[in-house]
């Protein structure tokens, strides 16, 4: 089985060495290397979790191709559908990933770092088999494409969500930025502006965000803040890697109902009883009444000022 | 097992790499209205009433409109802003310290000049 992604790594390396060098000769972006070393440590840690959990994927894969509806045999036609439909089994899993918490809990390591460069797409998950988003490709088997396919075509989609996290790209010709991905679709991604939070999931094709109503272009005027709405105050990759899920157990434990429980495991990131903590909603609203309050106050002073 | 030896060797080379082209800024607060900025950006709608620079920029303590308290603190090269809660202080000098009781926060040391006692007392 072709694996793309330890066969890319290699050119990740070389390529992260070659922003760092632009970066210092003046290109756009930023670096710091307390928060790389954090970057490429929960890499390292994901490869290693997959190398443990990959084998179990796997199995229940094959399990599940055993029920497929039809053969479809591994051709490069039906390689290329593979691969668009991978892409759309990418889009449900990642937006389940902003907006469910317990896959986020698994998610959120890859954006807990203030900046945004190639070292931040390193950035992964340990406990994505736990948070079980392998799921989430499983019809594609049920239809009835080969696990080998399956993988290969999931392989190839994590290998192109690589060189998107830059901020040294600005933007690639109209036609790509209206059906590709791009640096300038995922830098608002990974934005925690109000305006930017949970927009653009897409892995490949940004087409699935405009079908769904889920796409934001990135506004020259507003640059992207990077990071988390509650950063995380500690470089450690354990504490990266696990505080979600310290802060699931946390609330579950604390919690009154079994309503509430379920709400903190299944619910949005941020939700509570009490309402003291913010989700992506509530923050995006507070957003626009605030700015619907500045621009109440500047029409006010214009009409006092004539 | 090579392969993750080899990662291991190419994340040491990057890691240095970073380190050696300079990429190991301290931020600094230069005015209260950058620490205000930082809030109000991490924390959305938060209006600072009351802002107390670290003498050397390296934080900042805000009093919101709303009463609450608010820690601005760099980590690497940016920053991390926290709402404070129960929180343990001590003043030593000029220098107040506050330890957060959860886990994941570090703590943190600012130099508030005479406010120091001040903020002591709101936190206490």
């Amino acid at each position: 089985m072709i694996n793309a992604v330890a066969l890319a790594t290699p050119a990740f390396v070389g390529l992260v060495a070659a922003e760092m060098v632009a970066v210092r000769l003046g290109a756009r972006g930023d670096y710091d290397w307390r928060d790389s070393t954090t970057s490429l440590l929960l890499g390292l840690g994901s490869t290693l979790a997959g190398a443990i959990f990959g084998a179990s994927v796997v199995a229940m894969y094959v399990a599940a191709w055993h029920f497929r509806l039809w053969h479809i045999p591994d051709t490069w036609w039906t390689a290329l559908i593979c691969f668009v439909l991978d892409d759309l089994a990418y889009y449900a899993f990642h937006r389940s990933a902003h907006r469910v918490r317990w896959f986020w809990a698994s998610h959120v390591v890859h954006h807990s770092s203030q900046h945004y460069n190639l070292t931040t797409a390193l950035r992964q998950s340990w406990t994505g088999f736990i948070a079980l988003g392998f799921l989430f490709r499983m019809p594609l088997l049920l239809i009835g494409f080969s696990p080998r396919l399956v993988l290969f075509c999931g392989g190839i989609n994590l290998v192109y969500q690589f060189w998107i996290h830059t901020e040294t790209v600005r933007r690639l010709p109209r036609w790509a930025e209206a059906v590709l991905n791009t640096p300038s679709h995922h830098r608002v991604h990974h934005g925690t502006n109000p305006r930017y939070l949970d927009r653009n999931y897409a892995g490949v094709f940004i087409v699935w965000d405009r079908l769904f109503g889920t796409f934001e272009a990135e506004d020259d005027a507003e640059r992207p803040r990077y990071g988390i709405v509650h950063n995380l105050s500690t470089f450690n990759p354990l504490w990266a890697a696990f505080h979600e899920w310290a802060g699931i157990a946390r609330d579950v434990w604390h919690a009154r109902s079994w309503r509430e429980r379920w709400m903190l495991v299944a619910g949005p990131p941020g939700w509570s009883a009490d309402g003291s903590r913010d989700t992506a909603d509530a923050i995006r609203a507070r957003a626009l009444i605030a700015s619907d309050s500045q621009a109440e106050q500047k029409g006010s002073m214009r009409v006092f000022a004539e | 097992m090579t392969e993750f030896l080899l990662s291991g060797v190419a994340i040491a080379v990057l890691i240095a790499s970073a380190w050696a082209l300079g990429f190991r800024n301290t931020p600094k607060l230069a005015t209260a209205d950058e620490a205000a900025r930082l809030a109000d950006a991490a924390l959305t709608g938060f209006r600072a009433a009351e802002v107390t620079l670290d003498t050397h920029g390296h934080g900042a303590l805000l009093r919101g409109t709303d009463g609450r308290l608010v820690l601005v603190r760099a980590l690497g090269d940016r920053w991390v802003v926290r709402v404070l809660g129960r929180v343990a202080v001590s003043v030593e000098g000029t220098c107040l310290t506050l330890r957060p009781g959860s886990v994941g926060e570090r703590a943190t040391t600012l130099d508030l000049g005479s406010d120091a006692p001040v903020w002591a007392a709101r936190l206490a």
